[in-house]
């Protein structure tokens, strides 16, 4: 019992603390009290132990198939390995708000601990913020939906895992996605300190950079995971379908993206300041939204896991944060006036304006697509929905747009840039990209955004190389360094700048790989009885013949199949079937064959003596995608580095001082000088 | 107002407003898919028009019939007073049995069938629900989980 | 075992509830950390750190407008008037520092939020200022922090002559003792006589 008991008052303590930090560290703010400060500060570490202490207490029970308590009885079986008890923990319901508050604890520790010493005007409302965000959830799982409600008889056995979640990728998804959205709430935290406190300089900017960055990082990976997973486990041979759920998570991070860029406007110019707070404020509600609708199955969604009664409290909670936060705003505009004006369309705060524009636009199309249903449903009485026609109608033509960006932008200087330059240094890569037109349409590719959007990648990509180019040949004829030191250095002394290149080089990447994947797919569906081939585009597929084989989770047959091109066996793959006994539900698991060019995709619905149906699709350049997002990677990590990573730190030399010394020029003591 | 300011305006209209058009234009009746009672479609099978729909029911037992030679499926929907006919090609979903709920996508042709393009069905946490409320879980189902377990 | 549990679990959140109203119990003497203007000391603090922020930024600003210049994508006009505008600002923190005791290279360049932090304690605590941590100054050096302090320094010489205000009175600012050119005697480049390292190579000279 001292775990259900340790987890339940846990929470329930928690919620308490959460109260009282925030009512302390608002008091402490507000009357420039440090004990008041303090005590709000402690208590959010407070919170932090409790809910730690519950989260340890659900695995434990859920480790030890504790069926005395709901939640375990629910999620696990006696069959369960611990890797999947262990994930069971965000399973389900209850155990996934938990995860949540959990993240955005451990989140305002490291908030506060790397704030001790300063951010001293900001800190007490942003523990408050925090705070506010972790007494939400804490609500919800003290009242509505708790972890720890027992069962009046332990029953023998226990539910057992979803088999769509026994699988790794869907067991670092939800964590991953939290990641992200939990992130958020940190920026968000200091935005709302700036606005009460305010002082709104771009402290609340600078402290939170990496923040942004991380939270940024985790959400677009979980998107592309999410995808990848879709993708191989769903058997519809797509990996984004314009789910709701899938939505849900992507709007937060379109206006994140918006934000990185922005705020750099900031920094640098001192402008766009009511845009950024309200940018910030907007990706905090987006990610409580997404939350809300990934778990209130309020819209009908493949993804939704179940129906649940406390939707409105996620719509209450939204309604009064967005109301405060741009309460907060509209009382401080007269401290958010700009600096200066934008003097150019040729220059990069413009180009990033633009992309702005262009990203909250495409957020408020997939927004008001998904909530469509509801609206209509609303307004009209019958419910409307509008699905991937609608999504990519609109959303096609402003990715383009925005690749295009990416690449116009780098030639351009902040503030203006010179006409001629501008001109000279547009020419190459529009010359490349022309070139890739051309050769596209040569080889017979002529859809319309295919073409356009591989070409304008292709243009984004020249642009990249010639930024490259001319920094390292810069660096080769003043430093003297070569080519591949220059490289590195180039890289690694300006981390935002070439970062983000290489972040851009990864989403064009993508862009041609979606471009290619979306408009020149294969299908075909075909019964096949052992022995007969399906030919598609070039590419033969044998079927062999089925194989079985057994596990305590579940049966499954494997089809095999031989591919081959051009009379040459490339080699087999084997899509799958299973059916799971706890709880019993059949999966289908494709058989890929991935590869540069395109993948060779297969599932199989049924099999019996006279054969199994199959689909088959080829996916062109499908593994751009996951290659782009690789890229991305690896770029964000450049950005999310310190400057000075990989250098160290030095004093500006000489009239600056040197070691031990350090006066200014003019007052070295020297024999001329008596005091 | 500077003219650089007006220039900045002019040039965000511009932007907006090529925005709301390709919006707007997105929202056309043939991208929209309305979301019926299967009584509803049972009825307005003539004023429809070609429209696409989406429908909710379960599956009537005894209906399901199978081909899998040309890969079609068809089965009933149960609706309040009502069942529909619905035809569907291609690899048929996982967990379609009698009695299970199912969302069929779609449209209708001039018999009255839901020739769909979509079939989706309920996921197992579904189930779960059913069973809390006391519904019974479909007996072909059971019997496929006692082959399967038997063996 | 229902006592041992209870215990457990008791003692887990008294000693939450506990940790937390401390401070309100026992009220901390030193509340310097927390509260941003407890005695002046802070705020003067908190001025230096910004400031030697926005002189990073300053510098960080003259140093992309003469990466951009490299790449090419700024006139020569363009670039004239943009360095300018960035030197100025770059003199005017630097003024604005110095107003404060802090003096140039004092604290290194391109430094975090943290270091700037610490940095103004100690400016603020009246002490010289920390960097002893830096141990040998590699021999390599970035060009461009060589360039950018020959101009600040060249601005800085003809400011005076334009009249500009000085901050504090200083003991006696007298020309400089004349002194031979002096070269550097790795690449034989030029250097100025209060240079420690040489511009064009990054020869350690002192």
């Amino acid at each position: 019992m001292l775990f259900i008991e340790l987890g339940s008052y846990g929470i329930t303590a928690a919620f308490v603390l959460a109260i009282f930090s925030v009512i302390a560290s608002v008091w402490g703010g507000l009357s420039r009290r440090a004990d008041f400060i303090l005590a709000g500060r402690n208590a959010a570490m407070a919170v932090f132990g409790l809910v730690t202490a519950a989260s340890v207490a659900l695995l434990w029970l859920l480790l030890a198939r504790d069926y005395r308590v709901e939640y375990v009885a629910g999620h696990v079986d006696n069959q369960l390995n611990a890797f999947y008890r262990f994930s069971a923990f965000w399973g389900g319901q209850e155990g996934s708000l938990l995860l949540w508050v959990l993240l955005l604890c451990i989140f305002s520790f490291t908030v506060i601990v790397q704030n001790r010493d300063r951010n001293q005007v900001l800190m007490p409302y942003v523990t408050a913020t925090l705070m506010v965000t972790a007494l939400f959830f804490l609500t919800v799982l003290a009242f509505i939906t708790p972890p720890f409600a027992t069962l009046p008889t332990p029953p023998p056995d226990g539910k057992g895992l979803n088999p769509l979640l026994q699988d790794w990728g869907m067991v670092i998804h939800p964590p991953n996605l939290y990641l992200g959205f939990v992130g958020f709430a940190v920026p968000f935290a200091f935005c709302i300190g700036a606005l009460v406190s305010g002082k709104l300089d771009t402290d609340w900017i600078t402290s939170t950079r990496r923040w942004t960055l991380f939270a940024w990082f985790f959400l677009g990976i979980g998107i592309l995971l999410g995808g990848a997973w879709a993708y191989k486990e769903l058997g519809w041979g797509g990996y984004w379908a314009w789910d709701p759920v899938e939505n849900a998570s992507l709007m937060p991070w379109l206006t994140g993206t918006a934000f990185l860029h922005s705020v750099m406007i900031q920094e640098k110019r001192g402008m766009l300041k009511v845009w950024n707070v309200s940018l910030i404020i907007m990706t905090y509600a987006l990610t409580i939204f997404g939350t809300f609708l990934t778990r209130s199955g309020i819209i009908s969604s493949v993804h939704a896991f179940a129906s649940s009664s406390f939707g409105w409290a996620f719509l209450a909670y939204l309604a009064i944060a967005l109301a405060v936060s741009f309460g907060l705003v509209i009382w401080r505009l007269p401290l958010l006036r700009s600096e200066h004006e934008m003097e150019s369309f040729f220059s990069r705060e413009a180009s990033f304006l633009l992309n702005n524009v262009v990203l909250v636009g495409m957020t408020f199309a997939v927004f008001w697509g998904t909530i469509f249903p509801v609206v209509s449903e609303a307004v009209k009485g019958i419910k409307v929905t509008v699905g991937p026609p609608f999504f990519n109608q609109v959303n096609v033509p402003i990715a383009i747009l925005l690749i295009f960006l990416a690449g116009a932008s780098p030639l351009l200087a902040w503030r203006r840039t010179s006409g001629k330059q501008f001109q000279k240094s547009f020419v190459y890569p529009s010359v490349v990209a022309a070139g890739g037109l051309a050769t596209l349409l040569l080889f017979g590719v002529t859809h319309v955004f295919a073409v356009l959007a591989i070409a304008l990648s292709i243009f984004s990509v020249a642009t990249i190389w010639l930024e490259y180019y001319r920094g390292v040949s810069a660096r080769v004829r003043h430093q003297g360094e070569n080519a591949w030191t220059a490289f590195w250095e180039l890289t690694m002394r300006n981390k935002r700048r070439f970062g983000g290149y290489i972040v851009h080089l990864g989403m064009a990447i993508l862009f041609i790989g979606i471009a290619a994947s979306s408009a020149y797919q294969q299908v075909g569906e075909v019964r096949l009885r052992p022995g007969e081939s399906f030919s598609m585009n070039g590419i033969r597929l044998r079927y062999e013949g089925l194989r079985e084989t057994r596990n305590p989770q579940y049966t499954s047959a494997f089809a095999k199949l031989a591919v081959y091109q051009g009379g040459r066996r490339l080699g087999d793959i084997e899509p799958e079937k299973r059916l799971y006994f706890t709880p019993p539900q059949p999966t289908t698991e494709a058989g890929i064959r991935r590869g540069f060019a395109s993948d060779i995709y297969a599932v199989f619905a049924e099999a019996g003596e006279d054969g199994a149906t199959f689909r088959f699709m080829i996916n062109p350049l499908l593994n751009w995608v996951w290659m782009g997002g690789i890229i991305f990677t690896l770029g964000s990590l450049i950005c999310f580095f310190p400057e000075r990573w990989g250098r160290r730190r030095r004093a500006l030399p000489s009239a600056y001082g040197s070691e031990g010394d350090y006066r200014a020029p003019d007052k070295s003591p020297t024999p001329a000088a008596a005091e | 107002m500077t003219p650089q300011r007006a220039k900045f305006i002019i040039a965000g209209i511009v932007v907006v407003s090529a925005f709301l058009y390709l919006a707007v234009s997105g929202f056309r009746s043939d991208n929209f898919v309305y979301f019926m009672t299967v009584d509803e479609a049972a009825t307005k099978a003539a004023s429809l028009n070609g429209q696409g729909i989406r429908v909710q029911g379960k599956v009537v037992p005894k209906t399901i019939t199978r081909n899998p030679q040309a890969m079609g499926l068809a089965f009933r929907l149960q609706g309040e007073k009502q069942t529909l006919a619905v035809s569907y090609r291609g690899v048929p979903p996982d967990l379609l049995e009698n009695g299970f709920p199912v969302i069929a996508e779609g449209k209708l042709d001039e018999s009255g069938t839901l020739v769909a393009k979509n079939l989706m069905v309920a996921c197992p946490s579904k189930f779960e629900e059913m069973k809390a409320k006391g519904e019974a879980i479909p007996q072909e189902h059971q019997k496929m989980v006692e082959r399967a377990t038997k063996e | 075992m229902e006592i041992l549990t209870t215990g457990i679990v008791g003692l887990t959140v008294a000693s939450s509830f506990l940790y937390a109203v401390w401070p309100l119990v026992r009220p901390p003497e030193d509340a310097g950390s927390v509260l941003p203007d407890a005695n002046g000391r802070e705020t003067r603090e908190h001025e230096i750190a910004r400031l030697l922020l926005e002189r990073d930024q300053a510098y960080k600003s003259i140093m992309d407008i003469e990466f951009d210049r490299q790449m090419g994508k700024l006139s020569d006009e363009d670039f004239a008037q943009m360095m300018e505008g960035a030197r100025a600002r770059a003199l005017e923190v630097l003024r604005k520092l110095e107003a404060r005791g802090v003096e140039e290279g004092a604290v290194p360049v391109r430094i975090d939020e943290r270091e700037a932090g610490l940095a103004a304690e100690q400016f603020a605590a009246g002490a010289e200022a920390a960097g002893e941590e830096d141990e040998e100054e590699e021999s390599t050096e970035d060009s461009l922090d060589a360039r950018l302090e020959e101009e600040i320094l060249a601005y800085r010489k003809v400011k005076p002559a334009e009249g500009a205000p000085k901050p504090a009175p200083r003991p006696a600012a007298k020309p400089r003792a004349a002194s031979a050119a002096r070269f550097c005697p790795s690449c034989g480049a030029k250097a100025g006589e209060s240079h420690n390292f040489c511009a064009a190579c990054g020869f350690k000279l002192k």
